[in-house]
């Protein structure tokens, strides 16, 4: 029994002792995969308790799972499907630098020989250096973008780099009102200037907190007005665009914003600190070693009826865990609804009833007595009608005792036409004493045909003869 | 029937299209998480979705003018179409919905907002799909076109209703009343769109169908005392209404057997305000 308990406690030591103070992290999730294969790929980043990346895991050393619930309350282990050491290695990564140049980038700092240089120059000379590397595997791209009260991008992360260093050289000195440090507003805008798709990454050196322009001047925002930007809009638009934040704490001794530590963690990334060039250097060569090192992990997703997938990762030798990472997994109809089976009965018989009732009624033209009707100028039938007596004349004109009055019109005489049956012919005959057409021919006097189209000056009637004849 | 009663019973068909639609869909998102797959779940909702939706949409017509024969029809191929249209639809729907949704899970006001908007393109598609199937079976662009605009349009609005209806009165049967909204707005859209693409209309003068209003939607629109014709009236010999450079012109197969404006012609172009004589049955043709 001894031995029995004895042997996991050793197995366990020797992982704790391979992966001391191992740190799990999903950086991005794909779903472009999901619905034609039903599988996400899931990038991880594991790095040891220096922060060094661990290249040498296997993938049954790593479990997904997944919740609908963001509580992780049952999580579904997912099944793997695929499975790639240092993914980044064989495909472009997509790197924003985002550097503070507020006024207090341009205080004095120590460098690692003890000589005083403003922390600005040291942090040009330390991404000079992280840019040469890059330039030298001719496979990653860097841009540029600098921040204090306003957000410029100096260049986008693009195959040429021809303008790189000249856009670091040029990068000038703030202005009074210039020396804000609107650092979440400009996390927001840099997702903006990355691809829409492969492996992205943001690192962002600041020196200290957000300090929004609004408390420094107590003037409205030039660009963005009184509009305040939070830790949750950041993060939500590096989630947004599959960003992981690389935050650089830069100088010692100096305020570190925790909400961006916060916002790099949730994200996927990490935290550094960097007191000067040296350590500035080494934490940038260490985040692209870190890229570079993730693992891919293919995993078929569940189609369950929910809008959002949360998914974690799980370094198995440890158990530590990532954060919850989620993705959109909505269908159209979204999620069933529990109604009782009468419900369904009850739809199906409203259905069939109303198709019945459409089919049952007819629009047929019933009528037995002869009429006239009165068509609109656009030539819809309207309402009025006429009923023709064959016992007496039909007036149509403007007297107000004729069975048809059109005021209005100077043309129309008291008695324009005149409806009446014809014994010797047995049918109804029209005779105008104005001017009058039948089916548009101008006429005197005709007899008249079932749906003659009578006009009387631009009023339109239309004979029924009905069924009646006399 | 005038064109607003047409508008009407368009409405009421497609009510009871998503009355009936809404049965076979429901059993199958019930059993969503039982599909190994987002894209087999896809396929048989829009196949079961589109099949119902299709065949009672395309009955409409025949509903329409009480004629049996088109109402047989119209099932059989709306059942086809509406079956390769539902899932056709509801496959890019949810293609689409996808990187959509991605996209606007992002924003604060996600549930309130960015879901229904998303859910409502994918509605707008599947409706494309559904409506448009009644211009295949047609055989006719300009159908096609209705129903693509009609669809879409008729298709977001209701989906966009449907899925608020879902949000705020999530306990009761929300999906149902949305269904339905997305039936009659399909319907009504349609026949909007129907209305701004026709070529005219046709009104019965005489015969049983007087005051009647024939909407002229197709390229050809045959005048026939036949069960198929699209315009019940005049002989058995063949008349049609083509439209040739977007103007409708009559023509007969037969001499003596047409008239405009008391004309005996064989072809002729369609003004405003003329009178058709085809055999017994006469007809004004004018503006929509």
């Amino acid at each position: 029994m001894k031995k029995f308990l004895t042997l996991p406690f050793i197995l366990f030591s020797v992982f704790c002792f391979i992966y001391p103070g191992t740190n799990i992290r999903i950086s991005q999730i794909d779903p472009g995969r999901l619905f034609l294969f039903q599988s996400v790929d899931c990038y991880l980043s594991i790095t040891d308790a220096l922060g060094n990346p661990v290249k040498d895991c296997t993938h049954d050393m790593f479990r997904l799972e997944e919740d609908y619930d963001q509580e992780f309350t049952a999580p579904r282990s997912m099944k793997k499907t695929g499975f790639r050491r240092g993914i980044n290695s064989e495909q472009n990564i997509f790197i924003m630098l985002l550097l503070d140049n507020s006024g207090s980038m341009y205080e004095p700092l120590k460098t690692m020989s003890g000589t005083n240089v403003i922390k600005i120059e040291q942090a040009r000379l330390a991404v000079k250096y992280l840019f040469d590397n890059i330039r030298l595997n001719n496979k990653d791209r860097l841009g540029l973008a600098v921040f204090n009260s306003f957000f410029r991008v100096l260049t986008r992360p693009e195959k040429n780099y021809s303008g790189f260093e000249p856009a670091l050289n040029n990068i000038q000195k703030p202005l009074e009102e210039e020396r804000a440090t609107e650092l979440y507003y400009s996390i927001v805008q840099t997702t903006e200037h990355l691809p829409p798709a492969g492996r992205k990454a943001l690192i962002v050196l600041s020196d200290g907190e957000n300090f929004t322009f609004k408390r420094k001047t107590g003037k409205s925002h030039p660009e963005f007005g009184d509009k305040i930007f939070l830790p949750a809009d950041a993060l939500m638009a590096v989630q947004k665009a599959g960003i992981s934040v690389y935050a650089v704490h830069f100088g010692s001794g100096s305020k570190k914003d925790q909400s961006l530590s916060a916002i790099a963690v949730k994200s996927g990334g990490m935290v550094f600190d960097a007191a000067h060039e040296e350590e500035l250097k080494s934490v940038y060569k260490k985040i692209m070693e870190q890229i570079a090192a993730e693992y891919l992990l293919r995993c078929r997703a569940g189609a369950g009826a929910w809008d959002k997938n949360h998914v974690q990762a799980v370094f198995m030798p440890d158990n530590s865990r990532s954060e919850i990472y989620r993705y959109f997994s909505g269908t159209v109809f979204s999620r069933p609804e529990a109604l009782p089976p009468a419900v369904y009965l009850l739809s199906a018989l409203a259905g069939i009833f109303l198709l019945i009732v459409l089919l049952k009624i007819k629009f047929e033209n019933k009528n037995i007595l002869p009429l006239l009707q009165v068509l609109s100028p656009a030539g819809k039938v309207s309402a009025q009608t006429i009923v023709v007596s064959p016992e007496q004349v039909t007036v149509i004109g403007s007297s107000a005792t004729a069975a048809l009055t059109i005021a209005g019109s100077p043309k129309i005489k008291e008695e324009h036409a005149l409806i009446a049956w014809d014994e010797k012919k047995s049918a109804y005959t029209v005779a105008g004493s104005g001017d009058i057409t039948v089916n548009n021919r101008p006429v005197k006097t005709r007899v008249l045909e079932n749906g003659d189209v009578i006009n009387i000056e631009g009023t339109t009637l239309v004979f029924d003869q009905g069924q009646l004849k006399k | 029937m005038n064109i607003l009663v047409r508008k009407i019973y368009l409405v009421l068909i497609g009510l009871a299209g998503a009355l009936l639609a809404w049965i076979p869909m429901e059993s199958v998102i019930i059993l969503q998480p039982r599909f190994s797959s987002y894209l087999l779940f896809t396929l048989t909702s829009g196949i079961l979705f589109g099949m119902v939706m299709g065949a009672v949409f395309a009955m409409a017509d025949g509903v329409i003018l009480s004629m049996p024969q088109k109402i047989k029809s119209g099932f059989f191929t709306g059942l086809l179409s509406g079956a390769a249209g539902g899932a056709a639809g509801l496959l890019a729907a949810q293609a689409l919905l996808f990187p959509l949704g991605a996209f606007f899970s992002g924003m604060a006001s996600f549930k309130n907002f960015g879901l229904p908007l998303t859910h409502a393109l994918g509605w707008g598609i599947t409706g494309i799909f559904i409506a448009g199937s009644g211009g295949i079976q047609g055989r006719s662009l300009n159908k096609l076109r209705i129903g693509l605009i009609g669809g879409l349009l008729g298709g977001f609005s209701g989906g966009l209703l449907c899925e608020y209806a879902q949000i705020i009165f999530p306990a009761g049967p929300a999906r149902l009343s949305g269904f339905m909204l997305f039936g009659a707005c399909l319907g009504f859209f349609y026949s909007l769109a129907e209305k701004a693409f026709s070529f005219g209309v046709l009104v019965a003068l005489s015969g049983k169908n007087r005051g009647r209003e024939y909407l002229l939607t197709r390229g050809h629109t045959v005048i026939s005392t036949s069960p198929g014709a699209d315009i019940p009236g005049g002989s058995g010999k063949y008349t049609e209404i083509k439209v040739v450079r977007g103007e409708p012109v009559i023509k007969t197969m037969a001499a003596g057997n047409l008239t405009v404006n008391e004309e005996n012609v064989q072809e002729q172009k369609l003004r405003m305000g003329d009178v058709v004589k085809v055999g017994e049955d006469k007809f004004m043709y004018t503006w929509k």
